[in-house]
């Protein structure tokens, strides 16, 4: 019961964080908002039993997506005042196509038996996961990571040398 | 153990990559130059070890060597090599460093050759992003630049939306199946699709149409392809869009077969708007390098073809037109290379009166292009006439209608480049064009043997094809 209570009430915040998101025009407020509808997803995992997931959620949204965001923002002073414009040309028609879209999937996940006979995924099995059957992948993630890095700072240091 | 050996030629081209990284910190800033004989060693030794190997599996069936997969890696690190020959002096020419450059090259490589050989979801994305991440930081590789710093900023955006639709279709898929390989995905899905499995396959169909960039996916290529440096354009058209095909076959043909009919259908579609888009868009343009970007909507278009007949015939025109591909459009962007560093531009009024002032270059591109329209003899003619075959056979008479129809219209504005350079007389104070370096002269020159080879011999290469789709 506790639990149901607690589902339903953190993705009722996090829906009204990303709508709030989307819609204010202080970009400040937008990071500040994405952190707490990220919170608020990794409360509804762990109402779920998924420590993990719910774990990296914080970790990476929280710690690193809002840190940077918020650096960003303050670096790049656009948080004194509204900065974003007001309005969006294509708003009635990113309306439509949300809602059918939400309307589409909503119905095809709902139309589905439930899945049932599932295991909770404790983090000691994603640790072996991921060093046996999904050692490649794994590895190979260091290997994007290492693009991404050398990348970043040739451009990051701009000038044509 | 044995499996690991089938993962030989990726770990070589790992091993390149990083020692590429390191000569680069520590080589003198005069002996750069041996940066490039490096990373085309390290492409070479990729090369023997990929031939040499026998098609085997590794990680369970996580990672499969077989035909299919060698024959994607080779036509991957082919266009790595040639383009590594056109801008064997990256660096004098584009002013910016050349050992990350080719250190990105190599990586994007890397992920593709992953790409090529993945048999199981989770290695297929980490795959695609190894894949694009690379070349998006490539494209914006000129930051003073703002034409590299907009394409880049969109080809991030928009192929982090088309990877955020990939995932979520693969998380749907995994929702009803539980399995994430290929094999185990294509037993399952041939059990009878529930509607979130197509749901989850509508997905993966937009994730591949992001890749390879068929309309409506396409609104990154024209801006990326016009500003990012000329080598790179080239190894985006080719090596990324054989990547984006090697992930449409691993995908639709290796673990969805089942679904054959629905994605069959959905891919006509796109092939058709492909077609239609990328060259009635093609017509107007006045920079040779977002002309080549259209074009090449265009002729994914055609390829995504192979991909909707799914017989024997249509994959294997499918990877014989990728390998006629590979040498026609790398062939035309080694003469926009050559062009664009005399002249400093890819606007289409630089190549005024080419054909006096550089009769080589000028019929260099006259091959290109009229091998891309699919003029006879040449390998684009043999290619077409193979994937509109396969096509007709499985019934899309009306797609074939539209290929043929959309060829005729490409001849246009092909024809339009060829007429600038060979009818108008050239400006009076147009810059010179003295010999071209003999590197870009090497690539170019095996760009048309393959174009001329590949058209007037197709017998054997086909057959190659053929034999690469034997599992």
């Amino acid at each position: 019961m506790m639990t149901t209570v607690s589902f339903y009430l953190l993705s009722a915040l996090a829906v009204v964080s990303a709508l709030f998101l989307v819609t204010t025009r202080n970009l400040l407020h937008a990071v500040l908002a994405l952190a707490v509808a990220s919170l608020a997803v990794a409360g509804v995992m762990l109402t779920l039993n998924a420590e993990f997931l719910a774990l990296v959620l914080i970790l990476v949204y929280v710690g690193a997506v809002v840190v940077l965001g918020v650096f960003a923002v303050m670096l790049t002073g656009h948080f004194k005042k509204p900065t974003l414009p007001s309005s969006n040309e294509l708003k009635i028609i990113a309306v439509v196509v949300s809602l059918a879209l939400v309307t589409l999937l909503g119905g095809v996940i709902l139309g589905q038996p439930a899945v049932t006979g599932l295991k909770e995924v404790s983090l000691d099995t994603v640790g072996k996961l991921l060093l046996t059957d999904y050692v490649l992948p794994f590895e190979l993630v260091s290997i994007v990571l290492l693009a991404a890095l050398v990348g970043s700072i040739v451009i990051a240091r701009g000038k044509e040398d | 153990m044995s499996g690991w050996l089938a993962l030989l030629p990726e770990f070589i081209m790992t091993a390149g990559l990083c020692a590429v990284l390191v000569a680069d910190l520590f080589l003198p800033s005069e002996r750069k130059s041996w940066l490039s004989p490096l990373a085309l060693l390290f492409t070479a030794l990729t090369l023997v070890a990929l031939w040499s190997l026998k098609p085997g599996l590794a990680f369970g069936q996580a990672f499969m060597a077989d035909g299919m997969g060698i024959y994607l890696k080779t036509i991957i690190l082919l266009s790595l090599g040639i383009v590594i020959f056109s801008a064997w002096d990256f660096e004098k020419v584009w002013a910016r460093p050349q050992g990350e450059y080719l250190f990105l090259m190599m990586s994007a490589a890397l992920g593709m050759m992953f790409i090529s050989s993945g048999t199981e979801l989770v290695l297929l994305y980490v795959g695609l992003e190894l894949a694009t991440f690379p070349l998006v930081l490539l494209t914006a590789y000129r930051p003073a630049d703002a034409k590299s710093a907009e394409g880049g900023l969109k080809y991030l955006m928009i192929a982090a939306l088309g990877s955020a639709i990939l995932l979520f279709g693969f998380s749907l898929i995994y929702a009803v199946t539980g399995v994430t390989q290929a094999v185990q995905l294509a037993a399952q899905v041939a059990k009878g699709g529930s509607p979130l499995v197509m749901a989850g396959m509508v997905c993966v169909v937009a994730g591949i149409g992001f890749k390879v960039a068929l309309t409506p996916f396409h609104m990154w290529a024209p801006d990326a392809y016009e500003g990012a440096p000329t080598p790179v354009t080239a190894f985006l058209s080719v090596a990324s869009k054989t990547a984006g095909f090697a992930l449409a076959l691993r995908l639709l043909a290796g673990a969805m077969p089942g679904l054959r009919p629905q994605w069959a259908q959905a891919m006509a579609i796109l092939s058709a708007l492909a077609m239609c888009l990328g060259n009635f868009a093609a017509i107007p343009q006045t920079n040779l390098k977002r002309l080549m970007a259209y074009s090449s909507i265009a002729q994914a278009g055609y390829i995504v073809m192979g991909l909707v007949a799914f017989d024997t015939i249509g994959l294997s025109s499918l990877l014989y037109y990728l390998a006629a591909y590979l040498f026609t459009n790398l062939g035309a962007f080694a003469v926009i290379m050559a062009v664009e560093r005399f002249t400093g531009s890819s606007e289409l009024s630089a190549y005024t009166g080419l054909a006096q002032r550089s009769p080589r270059l000028a019929l260099g591109l006259l091959l290109a292009l009229l091998s891309l329209a699919g003029i006879p003899p040449l390998a684009g003619f043999a290619a077409k006439f193979y994937l509109f075959a396969a096509a007709y056979g499985q019934g899309y008479g009306w797609l074939v209608i539209i290929g043929v129809l959309n060829s005729a219209l490409s001849l246009y504005y092909y024809l339009r480049v060829i007429r600038v350079m060979y009818i108008l007389p050239p400006e009076p104070n147009a810059p010179a064009i003295p010999k071209m370096p003999w590197a870009l002269a090497v690539a170019m020159l095996i760009c048309m043997a393959g174009i001329l080879v590949l058209g007037a011999y197709p017998g054997p290469f086909v057959d190659m094809a053929r034999a690469a789709l034997v599992p």
